[in-house]
């Protein structure tokens, strides 16, 4: 029997309506109604909905980007809230759709793993010299099946799918116990989608992951994840 | 086909000059084909296979200074009763370009100049483009968008009758309200009604051929049906050639009538929907219909075109070889020596040496 790595209870959320002209807040929008369930170690929730139907907004919030109005997420039988950040950090990562979003367009590929696998070493008070910390890099570069020769690259020369596996490599870097996914193929091609899915199912097995995939792609879901939750105005419909 | 022939493009090179290595990087190579009236085509294809090049190409939207063209794109307008190419520009009675043997008015896309091109832009050629949320302007109302282009295209038209048309416009493409949807701004709409308001405005002046540029990526699954079945819905309504363009293989299979595969700037693949779908031919295209997502293959692992496109800076290799030789699972020696031609096989082209007669 599995363990519950991740527990979402009655958790509401909602963001204020402004007045266009009096700039004054008139109501409030729910985005999410009393949202409950849980995921087990090692496995990959789907969750499905229609665009502007708060898969996004739960994604944040189960990363700590955003407060619930009420209810509670549970990691590992604790609130989030009551994790110290930097611990937190290396519990749950969240991978956004637009990899150039994660990405410094200023700065070289190099530089922003280096800095990542760097903040790794100090989260856990570790003082390494720099052939450690590029030994770590060419470790990473490989399980990501990305050439040492895109380091040197910036953002805007990267193909769609070397950008992906460089935001994943980013992620990874804090080795995670879940990792959030949102909408991450939407913008790639079959055969790229298809390296991405096979490439998140061999990261499953080899460091016991866990997933939380928002699509909006029943298909992809299907494929992919062990159990599905699909929401719809802010409710879950199904699971 | 019978139909009469809208966009004839025969022997189509485009380089684009790299400043920094000094090189050309040869993007679209050996291109041919026709459309006709009222037809629809599609061009399928990954990622850097020179999709957007080429529909860029066909409006001469690349960059000039740094791209150079080979070859033809001739352009036939259908348009009778335009009244600037009769009046402004006398296209149709030019010399030059009228053939009495065939009685049709034809020109080289290349040989026009800015001001010209301009009226083919949005009135005889159309193009919708991949990101709808970058292609409107961000300060105007969606309704002053549609009635600019219908303004810039028409000659003696009042102010009434623009408005009338943005509205019947906006009710085509199944907005509701459109008297409302006229005075919002783009960032008051949803994804999906942004992407109608660029269809709106693509077929404003009903023109002959409509460039869809990934008309779908940025929308969810659920849109992406609804959005190609209204285009080409319209697009048959106003006897319109569509020229589809899409890196989704399964997404063209109902809307479309001719398929064409382009991998590293070359068309590999061609035919009837149905051929492409229930028999393809070329490696290449095969393995693409393999790799697409499918629920009954859970558990499997899916199969991937392996390693990337090739350098298309490499004049030897790509002029000499074939293109798909570094990813193809079926290639023998002969296809490091030789480069293939399209074979036609019961009316399919491929471009592989495995169908060499």
């Amino acid at each position: 029997m599995k363990n519950n790595i991740l527990e979402v209870r009655n958790v509401t959320k909602s963001y204020p309506v402004y007045s266009q002209l009096l700039h004054t807040k008139i109501t409030k929008k729910i985005v999410l109604k009393n949202i409950t369930f849980s995921l087990e170690e090692n496995t990959a929730l789907g969750v499905l909905g229609p665009s502007g139907c708060g898969k996004t907004t739960l994604a944040k919030i189960i990363a700590r980007i955003e407060q619930p109005d009420s209810g509670e997420v549970l990691f590992e039988g604790r609130n989030i809230f009551s994790y110290p950040n930097k611990t937190f950090a290396c519990m749950v990562q969240l991978l956004f759709q637009n990899p150039y979003s994660m990405l410094n367009p200023k700065l070289n590929i190099g530089f922003l793993i280096k800095e990542r696998v760097r903040q790794y070493f100090k989260l856990n008070n570790t003082k390494v010299e720099d052939s450690t910390v590029n030994k770590k890099i060419s470790e990473l570069l490989e399980t990501v099946k990305l050439s040492p020769d895109v380091l040197k690259m910036y953002p805007y020369q990267l193909s769609g799918g070397q950008r992906q596996r460089v935001a994943i490599l980013l992620v990874l870097c804090l080795y995670p116990k879940l990792l959030i996914l949102d909408e991450p193929l939407s913008a790639l091609d079959v055969s790229l989608q298809a390296q991405m899915l096979n490439f998140f199912a061999e990261l499953k097995q080899q460091f016991k992951f866990s997933y939380i995939f928002i699509t909006h792609d029943e298909n992809l879901a299907e494929y992919f994840c062990d159990q599905i939750i699909k929401i719809e105005n802010g409710e879950i419909l199904t699971k | 086909m019978n139909s009469k022939l809208v966009l004839e493009i025969t022997d189509f090179e485009t380089a684009f000059y790299i400043k920094p290595k000094d090189k050309y990087l040869f993007a679209l190579r050996e291109i041919n084909f026709e459309l006709y009236k009222a037809q629809k085509i599609a061009f399928v294809g990954e990622s850097g296979s020179g999709k957007t090049t080429l529909a860029n190409a066909i409006l001469q939207l690349n960059p000039n200074n740094v791209t150079t063209y080979f070859g033809n794109i001739i352009f036939y307008p259908q348009k009778e009763n335009c009244s600037i190419c009769l009046d402004k520009y006398s296209i149709v009675t030019t010399e030059e370009h009228y053939d009495e043997n065939t009685q049709t008015t034809s020109y080289d896309i290349h040989t026009l100049d800015e001001e010209l091109l301009n009226h083919i832009r949005g009135n005889h050629i159309s193009m919708i483009f991949q990101d709808p949320f970058t292609a409107l302007n961000p300060v105007l109302r969606v309704g002053e968008q549609i009635s600019e282009v219908i303004l810039n295209h028409n000659l003696n038209i009042t102010k009434k009758e623009v408005y009338d048309k943005v509205i019947e416009l906006l009710s085509k493409v199944e907005l509701p309200e459109p008297h409302i949807i006229y005075k919002k701004y783009p960032h008051q709409l949803s994804g999906g009604q942004i992407q109608r308001v660029c269809i709106a405005i693509a077929l404003a002046n009903i023109p002959e051929i409509l460039i869809a540029d990934e008309p779908t990526t940025a929308l969810d699954a659920t849109l992406k049906h609804t959005i190609l079945s209204l285009l080409t819905h319209l697009v048959g309504s106003f006897s319109t050639s569509l020229i589809l363009i899409t890196h989704d293989i399964n997404l063209v299979k109902n809307y479309v009538d001719y398929v064409y595969i382009l991998y590293a700037g070359e068309i590999i693949e061609s035919g009837l929907t149905k051929q492409i779908f229930y028999n393809p031919l070329h490696p290449y295209t095969k393995l693409l219909m393999s790799c697409s997502v499918d629920k009954t293959k859970k558990g499997q692992k899916l199969p991937v075109i392996p390693y990337e496109l090739p350098d298309l800076t490499d004049q030897d290799f790509i002029y000499e070889k074939c293109i798909f030789l570094n990813r193809c699972p079926q290639r023998n020696n002969r296809c490091e020596t030789k480069k293939p031609q399209l074979y036609s096989i019961k009316g399919q082209k491929v471009k592989c040496l495995l169908y060499e007669k």
